[in-house]
Order: C-alpha cells, then sequence, then structure tokens
C-alpha cells in the first residue's frame, strides 16, 4: 500500500517533470521558430492564470457559490507583493527567494482579505453572494486607486521582473497539487457535502460556515499567490486591469474547463488564456471566436469540458500496463492514490 | 430543573413546555417529552400538526420561543445545529436529503466530522496520522453501510440508488456522527412493505446495537403501532394524547383529529 502511494506519488511527479522539460527544451531551442519568446510569455501567463482559475473552482467547483470577485483578491495579491518585494529588493536576496517571499506575501495578505470578505459576505449564498463579491472586489479596486502606497489611479511599475516561465510553472505545479489534496481530503469532503446540500451538511454535523469562510481564505489566498506572478512578470499594473472583466473572464474559464475538476481548470486556463494570443492573426474577429467557443462549450457540455472528472496519471499508467497482464489483478485497484496533475 | 433528573435516571431526551411562535402562529405549544435510553417513541399526528417543526426545534434549526429541551441533563438551547449534532442528537429528513453528486462511503464520511482530528497541514503533507484516520473512517464507514445493507454500493453515487436505499443511506449517515438520539422524520414513506419491513429490523438493530434511542414520526400506522413503545400525537401544535400504543389507538380525540368531528359539532365550530 505505502509502496503503491510513493509510486504513484513518483509517478506524478515525473510526470510534471516531463511537461516541464519537455517545454523547456521547447523555448531553448527555438521550438517555435521567431515567436519562442512569444509563445513562452504566453505560458507563463496560463501558469499564473491556471492558479487563479483552479483556486477559483474551490469555491464555484467544490463549493458551490458563485465568485465574481476572485479578481479584488487577485488584485491584493499583486499588490501586496510588489510592495513587499520593492520593499525587500536589493538587500541581498536571490531573485528566486525574493519572488517566493513575495508571492508568498501577496497568498497571505489576500488569504486574510479572503476570510474578512468571506466572514460577512460567506452568510449569503447564490445570486446574493454573488453580488457581494463583486462589490467587495469594486471596493478593493477603489481602495487601490486611492491609496499612496499603491501609486493611486496610475500605474504602478517598475516591479522587479522576477517571475519566469520555469518559476511559475514550478509555483503552478505546487500550488495546483496543494489545491488537489485539500479537494481530497476530509475539508474538501465537507466542502463538497455543503455544495450537495448545507442542511444536511448542517443536520451531519459539519460547521457550514466555518468551512465556508476556510475554501474562501483558501481559495483567496492562491489567487493572491496568482497576482504575485503577475506582478512580477507584467511589471507593471494599474488597478483597473482587476476589474469586473478579469473576474468574469476567470469564472468563464472555471466553468469552461469544469466546476469541479480542476484537471479543467488547468487545461481550461491554460487552453483559454492561449487562445485569444493564437488568434490575434484574425485581429478584430478574435474576441468573437472566443465567444463562439464559450456558446458552443455551454450548447454541448454544460458542466464544462471536464465535468467533474480528474485526470490520474496513475490510472492511466495502470491501464496502459494493465492491457499487457491479467486482468484480474487491475479488478481490485481502487483510484485511490492521490494524484497530481501538471500541465 | 436539571437537578431534578438527576437523581433517577437521566433520561436521553427531555423536553420541558417547548414550543416556538412564528408571528401568531403557535406552531408547537407546551411540547413535553422524555424518552429514555434505547427507548423507541412514535411522534404522529395529522399533516401540518408539527412534527417536523418539533424535530427543528430539537435539532437547533430552530430557536425554541418557550421552553427548554435537554440532552442527557445537557441544556441544548440556542446551540447551533452543528453543536447539537455532536452533542448527540442526528436526523434524517422527510424529503430525502443525500449529498446526491457524491459517492455512497463519501456521504457517510462526511458526516464523520467527530472521528477526524487532522488538520490543514496534515491533510497537504498526507502525514501518517491522515493515512491512519481516514483508514479509520473508510473501515467504519463501512461497516456501518453494512448495518442498513448497502454494502457493496459504497462507490455508486448517492443519487443513483433506488429511493428505500437512499432512505437507508440517510440513516446510516445519521449513524455516523455518533448519536445518543436519532430522530427519524418519516422513515417509510414511499417505501413497499418489502421495504418497510426491511427497514424496520434495521431500526430494531441499531437500537440493539449501539444502544440509541429513536423518536420516530410516521404516518405508516401499522409501522408505528408495531415498533414504537410509547406515541405521542399531536395536532395543530399541542400534544393531544400520549401513552402506548393501544392507549393511543383508542383515544377518541386521537379518533377525532385524524378522521373529524361528527358533521353537525364540525360545523358549530367553524
Amino acid at each position: 500500500m505505502t509502496k503503491q502511494r510513493k509510486l504513484s506519488y513518483l509517478l506524478n511527479l515525473i510526470g510534471v517533470a516531463v511537461v516541464f522539460a519537455v517545454m523547456t527544451l521547447l523555448f531553448a531551442f527555438q521550438g517555435f521558430g521567431d515567436s519562442t519568446t512569444y509563445v513562452e510569455g504566453v505560458c507563463t501567463t496560463a501558469c499564473y492564470t491556471i492558479i487563479m482559475v483552479a483556486s477559483l473552482n474551490l469555491v464555484v467547483g467544490f463549493m458551490g457559490e458563485f465568485s465574481l470577485g476572485h479578481a479584488g483578491f487577485v488584485s491584493v495579491g499583486a499588490y501586496a507583493s510588489a510592495i513587499v518585494s520593492g520593499a525587500l529588493a536589493g538587500k541581498g536576496l536571490s531573485d528566486l527567494a525574493l519572488l517566493i517571499v513575495a508571492v508568498l506575501a501577496g497568498g497571505l495578505v489576500a488569504g486574510i482579505a479572503g476570510m474578512l470578505v468571506g466572514i460577512p459576505a460567506l452568510r449569503l449564498r447564490g445570486d446574493y453572494l454573488a453580488i457581494v463579491t463583486m462589490a467587495f472586489a469594486e471596493i478593493i479596486r477603489v481602495v487601490f486607486c486611492n491609496l499612496e502606497i499603491t501609486g493611486g489611479g496610475r500605474t504602478m511599475s517598475g516591479i522587479p521582473k522576477l517571475a519566469t516561465f520555469h518559476s511559475s510553472f514550478w509555483i503552478m505545479a505546487v500550488c495546483v497539487t496543494i489545491m488537489f489534496l485539500f479537494v481530497r481530503s476530509r475539508f474538501g469532503r465537507t466542502v463538497q457535502a455543503i455544495r450537495e446540500d448545507y442542511i444536511a451538511a448542517e443536520a451531519s454535523g459539519i460547521n457550514v460556515t466555518f468551512y465556508k469562510v476556510m475554501t474562501f481564505a483558501i481559495s483567496s489566498f492562491f489567487a493572491g499567490v496568482g497576482g504575485a506572478l503577475y506582478a512580477h512578470y507584467m511589471t507593471a499594473m494599474i488597478p483597473t486591469n482587476f476589474n469586473f472583466n478579469y473576474s468574469a473572464e476567470l469564472l468563464s474559464e472555471v466553468i469552461i474547463g469544469g466546476t469541479g475538476s480542476l484537471t479543467g481548470s488547468v487545461i481550461g486556463a491554460a487552453f483559454l488564456s492561449a487562445l485569444p494570443e493564437f488568434m490575434r492573426q484574425f485581429s478584430t474577429y478574435r474576441m468573437l471566436g472566443y465567444s463562439v467557443v464559450l456558446v458552443l462549450v455551454m450548447l454541448f457540455r454544460p458542466g464544462g469540458i471536464f465535468g467533474r472528472w480528474e485526470f490520474s496519471l496513475t490510472r492511466l499508467v495502470k491501464k496502459i500496463a494493465g492491457r499487457g497482464k491479467a486482468k484480474a489483478a487491475a479488478a481490485g485497484a481502487l483510484p485511490q492514490a492521490a494524484e497530481k496533475k501538471g500541465e | 430543573m436539571a437537578d431534578k433528573t438527576t437523581e433517577k435516571k437521566v433520561p436521553v431526551l427531555k423536553a420541558q413546555n417547548l414550543g416556538i411562535q412564528f408571528g401568531g402562529l403557535k406552531a408547537v405549544d407546551d411540547f413535553n417529552i422524555e424518552i429514555g435510553e434505547s427507548e423507541l417513541v412514535g411522534l404522529i399526528g395529522p399533516n401540518g400538526a408539527g412534527k417536523t417543526t418539533v424535530f427543528n426545534l430539537i435539532t437547533g434549526v430552530y430557536k425554541p420561543t418557550e421552553g427548554s429541551f435537554y440532552l442527557c441533563g445537557q441544556r441544548m438551547n440556542g446551540k447551533k445545529t452543528h453543536q447539537i449534532v455532536h452533542a448527540g442528537i442526528a436526523r434524517t429528513f422527510q424529503n430525502i436529503r443525500l449529498f446526491k453528486k457524491m459517492t455512497v462511503i463519501d456521504n457517510v464520511k462526511a458526516a464523520m466530522q467527530e472521528h477526524l482530528t487532522y488538520g490543514l497541514p496534515q491533510a497537504i503533507f498526507r502525514t501518517p496520522k491522515y493515512w491512519r484516520e481516514e483508514a479509520d473512517i473508510t473501515k467504519r464507514a463501512m461497516e456501518l453501510l453494512d448495518v442498513v445493507h448497502l454494502s457493496g454500493k459504497e462507490n455508486l453515487e448517492a443519487d443513483n440508488l433506488p429511493y428505500g436505499q437512499q432512505r437507508r443511506l440517510e440513516i446510516a449517515r445519521a449513524l455516523a456522527t455518533d448519536m445518543k438520539l436519532l430522530l427519524l422524520d418519516e422513515p417509510a414513506a414511499g417505501m413497499n412493505p418489502t421495504e418497510t419491513e426491511e427497514l424496520l429490523e434495521i431500526i430494531d438493530y441499531i437500537r440493539d446495537t449501539f444502544k440509541i434511542s429513536v423518536l420516530l414520526i410516521e404516518h405508516d400506522m401499522s409501522l408505528v403501532m408495531k415498533i414504537c413503545e410509547r406515541i405521542q400525537v399531536l395536532d395543530f401544535g399541542t400534544t393531544i394524547a400520549a401513552g402506548t400504543p393501544a392507549e393511543v389507538a383508542n383515544n377518541p380525540r386521537v379518533i377525532e383529529a385524524y378522521l373529524g368531528k361528527p358533521r353537525k359539532e364540525a360545523a358549530k365550530d367553524a
């Protein structure tokens, strides 16, 4: 049992590493010709978008509550991390260490903000909660527009460019893994029970409010991490970047990928953040194409592309291996092993 | 008040003058009950009599506006539902409320909050404690599923179970909370006679094995008469009769509540 578990961890680590190696090699040897740098940029964007979308999926998919204010927490993380890295720059920390400190700071501040917003807001459900989260995100944006330290309504620029594809990829892998482990633990089970029926959850001894606030805070934490990477990749930002449109974009990526599937969030975010870029050649028509894709997915896969299905490398390998061996061996195999996913 | 009860055996549930008022409507008024250990008490009454409201009061969904209730001598008024569950009162619902899109076994595990003590870091780093506790509750959940004759179905989605099995799964989920008092809200509703028979066996079995008391709301009179040791009858929020099944069945007020008065008297009242 333990051996199988370790094997499964190793397998997933190898899986993530292979994806990383392939990408790195492609970028190193100009695999995309002249546009390699550009593609690398798109991939970095995809990495932090994945973190944001997956974290939103914790709330929307697993807890079953609509949040239209995720960009607010992203911006909290972005600004907090930028302020921290600005203060610590030139203190002898290496780029990577500085990035990690900034990312953690961004995540923590966003997580605390999520908790503070969540305590009053999560008394509400459904549409009401959606509107309140939207309002909170607007409040956050307006506050940043008026604070001295964030540069007011002007662009906050000169943030050190610490995030590269390499660091973003690994931070993304770690974040998605943690979220996955969260979902596959008693916390995930509890949160899903709340989604299914909060009255029954309460009657089963679950402190619904506590777990909702907790999940919201964790979701905000990772939103902040995503925001921190955003800040240190873009190096400049303005509060209006994190407006309602940005929240709606993240939400649509969650829904397209599949509410309640982290695999869906990873693929959905990667795909949808790359899609508008790769459609640039159609210039003005690209947003039309993007919309058409959204409509089609909603028509044919209302639960999102992946629904609630999760990709498991262990399962896949077992399946491939099982074809060679006797089927009897596979009969008792439960997909119990914890999987990591990396894309 | 609690002191008086400690002298003799403390009843598992004791309600004193329990009541709730919604605006001008007294949904439940002056409700008194005492349930001893391993006792099975039936709560019956016509539709709208306030039976489910009593359940909602005892489980903390509603806050009583009058009176108080005690679990094993401990005052429970004003506690939140999940706190009451932890103290030892669990329930099932009249209209089944399962975690539909979760597996059967996860439904049971979700109710095992008390058994799990590992925290967030332990979940993320998958410490030995995590594995041990998860293995423990999986084992326990399997045992409980066995009790309600659902073994072999643990990996199905709860939504895909037939009706009778969904009802039984709800009982297993309630059992998972480790309660002292089980409230069953019409457990046999919509079941065919064979399913009802099986349910009766299960209720008997869990009473004997887990030493729990049961308060049961049921419309199926044959079932109520067969298994309940005592019955309390509600009508318009007030208790109109209480006693053994035989006493209650012959009580004129009970018959009146169920079948109505002779026409002339009814017209006078209206």
